[in-house]
């Protein structure tokens, strides 16, 4: 299974990335982003809020924005 | 299908056909140099905090540069990361893609404006309070012709509560509807050059919902302008001047030059030489060591015997030398030290020796045998 990938945090990035069955947004976000917190981005799943209990299908676009960014 | 998703269709029609034709090859590589040049800064803050021992504000920036550092690596994985992938698996949108952001974003915004006659695709964000500050809502504008040139957007405030005589700052991170992007430069261009439009407004509206302190325009501390702590007066950040001394800010009208470094100083951080009753600062100012009082470099003169700097009522002139000594260096008859035992040596020469039954030879004065008498004495 695959999922479009977009993490809007530092330079941007976006890559069609292999997921295993059944992960939900919370394992997956706790894989890509090690460091973070949730309640510090805006995840959407298909472009929508997305709950952190909701299973990833295939084919979905999954992307996290930072909350924080500080401008200059 | 109704109006709002027609307009839709032809702007992400029109979108997806200019980012084709304005599509580099290859797009730059944007570096975190604002979040690089910002560690930078901590760096030379915590320096100088530990060197005047401000421990608390040394651990505060301490703890800054510890977030900054780790968001710092962040975005240098995510730089890495698209340079290991092949120019095949980069995304592009395609026009449905672009079609399904533009509906996406009526669910993130209070409103979306769809102008194919100027190019524009605008949201509108809710009322943004930082710090309670009430800087309200924030209009968006993508001009989807200029996608590809840098910064192909504005933000317009829509009730404007700019800063304190900076009609052109309606938001710490924006001037002149030009919104400085820090830490997500980055990652809005990356969306844009990829037209992912419902990232980019994400990312924007994010940036305006975020205050960077230390970093902005006007800081929010200084939104409804300075205080001045003379007068109490208000002024803008332009128009403020800082004590050299303790850092308050202060108007035109109060602050004072000091005499002799010539920096500008409150009123509690200068002091008025008794001597030329101008005013300086401390450090342009000396003690007197016998009088204690402070005095100017200028009216302060050195002893000529221990070297050290006296006012000029605290020294006096040695009617022989002529020159300057304070108390300590100076003997009866205000004569110095050397010019005193000079003379006395000179009068012990000059003194014929007596007899054994005290008489003078025959031809010296009576004062003469007086005065030495008076210098044994002495």
């Amino acid at each position: 299974m695959k999922v479009l990938y977009l993490n809007n945090d530092g330079g941007g990035f976006a890559d069609n990335v292999e997921i295993a069955e059944g992960i939900t947004v919370q394992r997956f976000f706790a894989e890509k982003v090690p460091h973070g917190k949730p309640q510090d981005y805006l995840i959407r799943v298909n472009r929508q809020p997305a709950a952190s209990d909701q299973v990833l299908q295939d084919g979905e676009r999954v992307s996290f924005t930072p909350t924080k960014i500080e401008g200059a | 299908m109704n109006q709002t998703n027609k307009t839709a269709v032809q702007a992400a029609v029109l979108i997806r056909e200019q980012l084709v034709a304005g599509q580099p090859q290859d797009r730059p590589i944007s570096l975190p140099e604002y979040s690089w040049g910002r560690i930078q800064q901590l760096q030379r803050q915590i320096s100088l905090a530990r060197k005047h021992d401000w421990h608390q504000a040394a651990a505060r920036l301490t703890e800054d540069m510890a977030g900054t550092l780790e968001s710092c690596c962040r975005q240098l994985e995510n730089v890495c990361r698209p340079l290991q992938l092949r120019p095949a698996q980069r995304q592009a949108s395609s026009a449905s893609d672009v079609y399904r952001d533009i509906l996406a974003l009526y669910d993130e915004f209070e409103e979306v404006d769809i102008d194919l006659e100027k190019h524009e695709l605008s949201v509108t964000t809710d009322c943004i309070v930082l710090e309670d500050v009430n800087l309200g809502a924030f209009q968006i504008r993508l001009d989807w012709g200029r996608l590809g040139y840098p910064q192909p957007y504005r933000v317009g405030a829509l009730d404007p509560n700019p800063a304190a005589r900076r009609d052109d700052v309606t938001h710490p991170h924006v001037q002149d509807e030009q919104l400085c992007e820090g830490d997500g430069r980055a990652a809005i261009a990356a969306a844009l050059a990829e037209c992912r439009l419902h990232d980019f407004f994400l990312l924007v509206s994010q940036l305006l919902h975020t205050y960077g302190r230390g970093s902005a325009y006007v800081e929010l501390d200084n939104w409804y302008g300075i205080t001045c702590t003379d007068c109490g007066g208000t002024m803008s950040p332009d128009d403020s001047y800082c004590c050299e001394r303790c850092g308050s800010e202060l108007c035109d009208n109060c602050r004072q030059l000091c005499g002799g470094c010539e920096e500008s100083h409150c009123s509690e951080c200068l002091s008025r030489c008794p001597g030329c009753e101008m005013d300086f600062c401390r450090n342009c100012m000396e003690v007197c060591p016998t009088c204690k009082r402070n005095f100017c470099a200028g009216c302060l003169d050195k002893c000529a015997a221990c070297g050290r700097e006296f006012c000029d009522t605290c020294l006096e002139t040695c009617p022989v030398c002529q020159k300057p000594f304070c108390g300590n260096c100076r003997g009866e008859k205000n004569l110095c030290r050397a010019c005193h035992d000079k003379q006395g040596t000179e009068e012990k020469t000059n003194d014929p020796p007596q007899n054994k039954s005290g008489q003078r030879p025959a031809g010296r004065p009576e004062t003469h045998r007086r005065r030495r008498t008076a210098c044994a004495s002495a």
